[in-house]
């Protein structure tokens, strides 16, 4: 469980989180969404444990974040954190990397080499695993930072834009499909930010919309459309953020010479 | 004798060594041709050092090459054919041979050789001096009067070199960690009290020496070793050699279960560790103050003024060393976390302190103050200048590593951030700034 509790950040002056609350149940997948620098990636960073909130805290499966050595150790044995552009180490090649992280994370050795092969080869990286990560093209980097990510079993996954970032089609479905098999397994807490609607309407168990720094609704996919009563969630997302955007539309088209 | 396989790794190092001091009278001949100023005596003293430190590296290399505990796979393989102590290693001895003497001799000699052929003399940082101008050669007068010395060194040299690895070997096998701290307290006894002594360096050698060859016994009769890495599966080794921890990067390095190995560091090795920069300060004060500055230009200084000198030189050190301290400490903090707010951000939001980040600096600034008051006052006790140094090299290293927050739990609890790789303080500033957090 991930419980996100008042939760203040800023760089600067202007506050980036104001006041965020969000409580993610065990077992639960949570999707972030909103406009462009709102705080997602933000309030990502904070449950990650990569930046410290300013006020506020965060718990996860009962342990604080930054209270305590102990805790703090605890919590990063089961938190992974995929960052939307990861730095990988460009001379190792994408087998070694995979199968170090996931020895940094206490995966036994006998699964470890077993799911890397099996990762390696449903992201289509099994012929070039044992090239350098220099000579692989930007969405092959991104596919080993997934498999990185996933191939530590950890029971938190905090994943920012895990689907962009060049993924061919295949990869964005494979990657579907592994996260959709993770959320049903009652163990495996996700949190994650999507910028595409279309993906999270049948991944998400709820959706956090935020916005300005706080959060302004979080439901189910099916229960925001049907507050919106919109048939699609990207249709309810703009409703919600830009309630002005279909007028602002309008007007723009209604201005071109034709 | 017959050549095995170190020997001739060795002979190759030897080599080598030669080859580069012979670069020093080449690089003087070179200098002189083109610029028409001789880069003598910096090349005698370069091509002296080379010697002394080729020796000091030869004694090591031998060990190194020698003994099974330093390298995996000839240890690993030793374990699996019946070797026991008592019967030759196969790759040679790793205990002193005829080999060694003859290693010691051939450098005594060249150093014997060379101080007529090439006027080049050695002695802990070496020297010296028959063509020199007289001026050069009378800032160098203590070495001049010491040039007896010279054969000597690379005796102690390699045996130093020796035994300090043969400590080194023993402390992998956990026998007994503290095992380097044996010659790291004995070698300044060579300069202090009183200076140079080679009766003192010459007590210090053999001691390391022995010592050392006794380790190595009591560490080759333990053999097969029980290292907590002994018979670690195949793949591990290669996924350990392939990549390590380390470079894991961002943001696993930074967030991930795994940090930089911070072995704590208990109490009595922190006392240690400062003791031991506190001795080795009094040595080489020691020289400094009885050799380095006798004459000024040729001049051969007064009593008055080589103390006068040598007491500006220890009240820069003295005050100079803990402000280096100081911002070592805080450079490494530095680099593991940034603040949670921008200076700019701490002076709109009038924040001016974030306890939580700003509890780095509390013992950079004890440290300051320390190093500043302490010897003021033990001067004022009339404490001699070179322990006064002593002294407070050794309190403030002890506030450096002693003094909270460790490094660990302030990069675990503190209220501070991660950096990407490439990111720099000013484009994170600006951005947040301009509003562009997120």
């Amino acid at each position: 469980m991930i419980d996100i509790v008042n939760l203040w950040h800023h760089y600067g002056v202007r506050p980036t989180l104001s006041d965020v609350n969000l409580r993610i149940e065990t077992g639960e997948l949570v999707v972030v969404m909103g406009p462009n620098g709102m705080g997602k990636s933000t309030l990502l960073s904070l449950v990650a444990g990569i930046l410290p909130p300013f006020k506020g805290h965060i718990e996860i499966d009962g342990k604080r974040r930054r209270r305590s050595i102990e805790e703090e150790k605890e919590i990063r044995r089961r938190v992974v954190y995929l960052p939307d552009t990861p730095w990988l180490p460009v001379q190792a090649t994408a087998r070694e990397f995979v199968l170090a992280v996931g020895r940094l994370y206490g995966v036994e050795e006998d699964r470890l080499f077993d799911h890397a092969e099996r990762l390696l080869k449903l992201f289509d990286l099994h012929a070039v695993g044992d090239a350098p990560i220099a000579s692989l093209s930007t969405g092959q980097r991104k596919k080993v930072g997934i498999c990185a990510a996933l191939i530590t079993d950890a029971p938190v996954f905090v994943l920012d834009e895990p689907f962009s970032g060049g993924l061919d089609s295949s990869a964005l479905l494979a990657l579907q499909h592994v996260l959709k098999a993770l959320a049903a397994r009652d163990e495996v807490t996700i949190l994650m930010a999507v910028p595409v609607p279309e993906l999270v309407d049948a991944l998400a168990d709820r959706v956090a919309i935020i916005k300005e720094g706080r959060i302004i609704a979080c439901d189910s996919p099916a229960k925001i459309r049907e507050s919106m009563q919109m048939a699609t969630l990207g249709e309810a997302l703009e409703k919600i953020i830009h309630p002005e955007r279909v007028a602002q539309l309008d007007e723009y088209l209604g201005e071109r010479p034709r | 004798m017959r050549l095995n396989y170190a020997h001739r790794r060795m002979l190759k190092l030897v080599a080598t060594i030669i080859v580069t001091s012979a670069l020093m009278p080449l690089m003087d001949f070179f200098t002189y041709r083109a610029v028409g100023v001789s880069a003598y005596p910096l090349t005698a003293i370069l091509m002296g050092a080379v010697w002394v430190g080729g020796a000091v590296l030869l004694g090591a290399a031998r060990v190194n090459l020698t003994h099974p505990r330093l390298s995996r796979g000839y240890s690993e393989w030793l374990a699996t054919v019946p070797w026991e102590y008592g019967k030759p290693l196969p790759l040679g001895s790793v205990l002193p041979t005829v080999f060694d003497g003859l290693m010691v001799l051939f450098f005594t000699g060249l150093i014997v050789l060379t101080q007529y052929a090439y006027p080049a003399a050695v002695a802990g940082c070496v020297v010296i001096i028959q063509t020199a101008t007289p001026e050069q050669a009378a800032n160098f007068h203590w070495i001049k009067d010491h040039l007896w010395l010279a054969p000597f060194l690379p005796v102690v040299a390699y045996a130093v070199g020796y035994g300090s690895a043969a400590s080194f070997a023993l402390s992998v096998t956990k026998i007994t960690p503290r095992a380097l701290l044996v010659p790291a307290v004995l070698v300044p006894l060579c300069f202090y009290p009183g200076g140079p002594s080679l009766a003192r360096t010459a007590a210090v050698a053999t001691v390391i020496l022995v010592v050392g060859v006794c380790w190595m016994i009591q560490c080759l009769k333990r053999f097969p070793w029980d290292a907590p890495d002994w018979n670690r599966p195949i793949k591990e080794i290669y996924l350990e050699a392939s990549i390590r921890a380390k470079h894991l990067g961002w943001p696993h390095l930074q967030v991930g279960p795994w940090r930089k190995s911070e072995d704590p560091i208990g109490w009595p090795l922190k006392l240690a560790l400062s003791g031991l920069a506190a001795w080795w300060l009094l040595a080489l004060g020691e020289v400094l103050s009885k050799g380095a500055w006798t004459h000024e230009g040729g001049r051969p200084m007064t009593e008055a003024e080589q103390a006068a000198l040598a007491a500006a030189v220890r009240a820069s050190f003295t005050f100079g060393l803990p402000c280096l301290i100081s911002m070592s400490r805080l450079l490494i903090y530095f680099a593991e976390g940034s603040p949670p707010i921008s200076l700019w951000g701490r002076l709109r939001t009038g924040q001016l302190v974030i306890p939580g980040y700003d509890v780095m600096f509390v013992a950079p600034l004890c440290i300051l103050a320390v190093g500043g008051t302490l010897p003021l006052l033990l001067f004022q006790l009339n404490v001699p200048g070179l322990f006064v140094l002593a002294i407070n090299v050794f309190v403030v290293l002890l506030i450096e590593m002693g003094m909270g927050p460790s490094l660990e739990a302030w990069t675990l609890t503190g209220l501070n951030g991660r950096r990407r790789p490439g990111a720099r303080i000013s484009s994170i500033e600006r951005a947040a700034m301009q509003g562009r957090g997120a």
